[in-house]
């Protein structure tokens, strides 16, 4: 489980602290699926990147899989988000120098999975995805819809409890969009992954089974 | 696909930029073979010139000869030479032996007197011993020639001697009796130092030993096959000397002072050079490491939020940093070969008269091992060092502001 409890961040921008999350509560269980909606700025990336173990808050309390984050070292929250936590972002952000299949694959080397299971992994998870016939691609000669499998692909290859996905289809067009959301809804329900996304879109929004609403990073409900 | 697969890649990722960087390794990796190849081949000619005018592979003398002070002492003198000899020429590395008295005194003409240092030699053995001499008039001393003497160009044109002038040489003998001897001279010789040549006078053994009124030689130089076999030639003679504990040897390294001040001089200026042409790679790839880094802000912090440690972007940074550095090492090998072979092919370089020397010589590139390796090991330090605090900022960045960058 991922909890939050009065969780609050200021970023400066431009000299002046801009509040982004607000003595936010919060949990996440293993299996779930919820969206987190609200209009730009209004704190979705921050309290993402929370969940994620990407930002330490100002003050409030982070816990993952019952450890407060407050009191792990660097080293440890990289272990944390190697083994538990998946990410998929609005820009895929892969890496161009590898084949989609290893970038799938890269996630597993920092796990330290053996070579065979590696491989067999990441096969399994492209075929799943549809990509089996591009997995000796670069991400360049990769659609944004593809790009975007790929990096659900990646997210979901170590077998993390939870997948966070900022905006994951604000860069694809609505048809893909929807493709992509029944995959990843598909996955959760196939591996038991529980996957966070932030919209701005109801209709995206819609797919979750809980939504929760954020607005000038105060979160709603 | 490991740290050292993606390091690789992401060398090879920006190529104009890698081609420029790899330029810049090329050249300081060519200047360090060029230089290094240089100094080794002028390393070399000088040796031999020490080796073979002067010391011989190895000296062998009575104890206490090597460490007193100048002139010549009848308590430092060897009786038995030949016995001494004997024993020395069974080993295979030995190519040659010979016997030296070497003194002091005047040489005069009748009109003009100067000072001379004075070499007797067997000159029946002195072909090895005189490689290095040049003969500007006349000819080396022979056996025919008892008193026949060879001398250097400075003092023959002090003495206006030419070939086949009458010359005396005036000395002491070891009690303290001034004495004279006549010699002829048989040759005029250019070694590699003027102010050598102002005072070289050379005559047969015999001849020397009549002016200083004995029968006993000063020293047994002995030159082997090859420089090389210098170590194995000092083993064996420090064994042939146990049967004769009142003599004492010194290699010709240990002799030659002048050699090892110009070896220390030139290896000063060359390791400075390397730190230099180093510093210059450092700085080079530390540019292309800190651009690649600011472009590279939002894979680093992609690869931080799936899980890559600090320390994991530090090494792919390092590891990157020592691909170029043994890439762009190894490519410098090839060009700096490359270069030394054209110069070579193209008839070398003319070198102007060192300071001290009569003659300048024309300089080849020796492809020496040595400054191959400090090519290599310069392109790979400097490239990997200058890799790590690039990678080290890399590391500290924020993971949001990295996963954020455009």
């Amino acid at each position: 489980m991922i909890e939050l409890q009065a969780v609050s961040h200021t970023y400066r921008i431009g000299g002046q602290p801009t509040l982004a999350v607000r003595a936010v509560d919060f949990g996440v269980e293993e299996g779930e699926i919820v969206s987190i909606v609200g209009p730009s700025g209004s704190g979705k990336s921050t309290l993402l990147s929370v969940l994620g173990c990407l930002l330490t808050p100002d003050s409030g309390v982070v816990r993952i899989m019952g450890k407060d984050m407050s009191l792990q070292s660097d080293a440890a929250k990289a272990e944390i988000r190697r083994l538990h936590i998946g990410f998929v972002f609005q820009s895929f952000n892969l890496i161009p120098v590898l084949s989609a299949f290893e970038n799938v694959e890269y996630p597993l080397i920092l796990a330290g999975v053996a070579g065979g299971e590696r491989r067999r992994r990441v096969a399994a998870l492209l075929d799943r995805v549809g990509l089996a016939s591009h997995q000796a691609k670069r991400p360049d000669q990769l659609s944004g819809g593809q790009k975007q499998r790929v990096a659900i692909a990646r997210a979901l290859v170590a077998h993390p409890r939870f997948v966070l996905a900022d905006e994951p289809t604000a860069n694809l067009d609505s048809h893909t969009a929807g493709e992509i959301l029944a995959l990843m809804s598909q996955l959760n329900r196939e591996l038991g992954t529980a996957l966070i996304f932030s919209t701005h879109d109801p209709k995206v929004s819609a797919f979750a089974r809980r939504q929760v609403r954020i607005e000038d990073g105060i979160l709603l409900a | 696909m490991n740290t050292w697969n993606l390091a690789l890649r992401n060398v090879f990722r920006n190529r104009r930029r890698t081609a420029i960087t790899f330029l810049s390794i090329v050249s300081a990796a060519c200047a360090i073979i060029v230089f290094g190849g240089f100094i080794d081949f002028s390393f070399e000619g000088l040796r031999e010139t020490t080796i073979r005018t002067q010391l011989g592979h190895l000296q062998i003398a009575k104890k206490g000869y090597f460490d007193q002070g100048a002139g010549l002492s009848e308590r430092y003198l060897i009786a038995d030479p030949a016995q001494i000899e004997k024993d020395i020429r069974r080993s295979p590395l030995v190519n040659a032996t010979t016997w030296r008295l070497t003194g002091s005194g005047l040489i005069s003409n009748g009109e003009t007197t100067l000072s001379a240092r004075l070499i007797g030699v067997m000159p029946e053995r002195e072909e090895e011993f005189s490689a290095f001499e040049i003969v500007l008039a006349g000819r080396q001393l022979d056996e025919d020639t008892p008193d026949g003497c060879v001398i250097g160009s400075g003092l023959a044109k002090g003495l206006h001697a030419e070939e086949n002038a009458s010359l005396t040489i005036l000395s002491t003998t070891l009690d303290g009796v001034v004495n004279a001897v006549d010699c002829q001279v048989v040759g005029v010789v250019r070694t590699a130092s003027k102010e050598y040549d102002n005072v070289y006078v050379k005559v047969p053994l015999p001849l020397l030993q009549r002016l200083v009124d004995t029968d006993k030689v000063e020293k047994i130089l002995v030159l082997a096959n090859d420089t090389r076999q210098t170590p194995q030639l000092r083993s064996f003679v420090e064994a042939s000397l146990k049967r004769w504990p009142q003599l004492e040897y010194r290699t010709w390294l240990e002799l030659a002072e002048f050699y090892r001040g110009v070896v220390n001089l030139y290896t000063g200026i060359f390791s400075l050079t390397a730190i230099v042409l180093g510093l210059v790679v450092f700085l080079s790839i530390a540019n292309t490491m800190g651009m690649s880094a600011f472009e590279r802000f939002r894979e680093i912090g992609t690869l931080r939020a799936i899980g890559q440690t600090r320390a994991g972007i530090v090494k792919l940074f390092v590891c990157e940093g020592f691909l170029i550095g043994i890439i762009g090492g190894l490519l410098g090998l090839l060009a700096g070969s490359a270069l030394a072979w054209a110069i070579n092919a193209a008839g070398g370089i003319e070198v102007a008269a060192p300071p001290g020397m009569s003659t300048g010589y024309t300089a080849f590139i020796n492809l020496s091992p040595q400054a191959f390796a400090y090519a290599l090991l310069t392109a790979i330090a400097a490239s990997t060092l200058s890799s790590f605090y690039p990678g080290y900022l890399a590391s500290r960045m924020d993971i949001i502001k990295a996963l954020h960058h455009s």
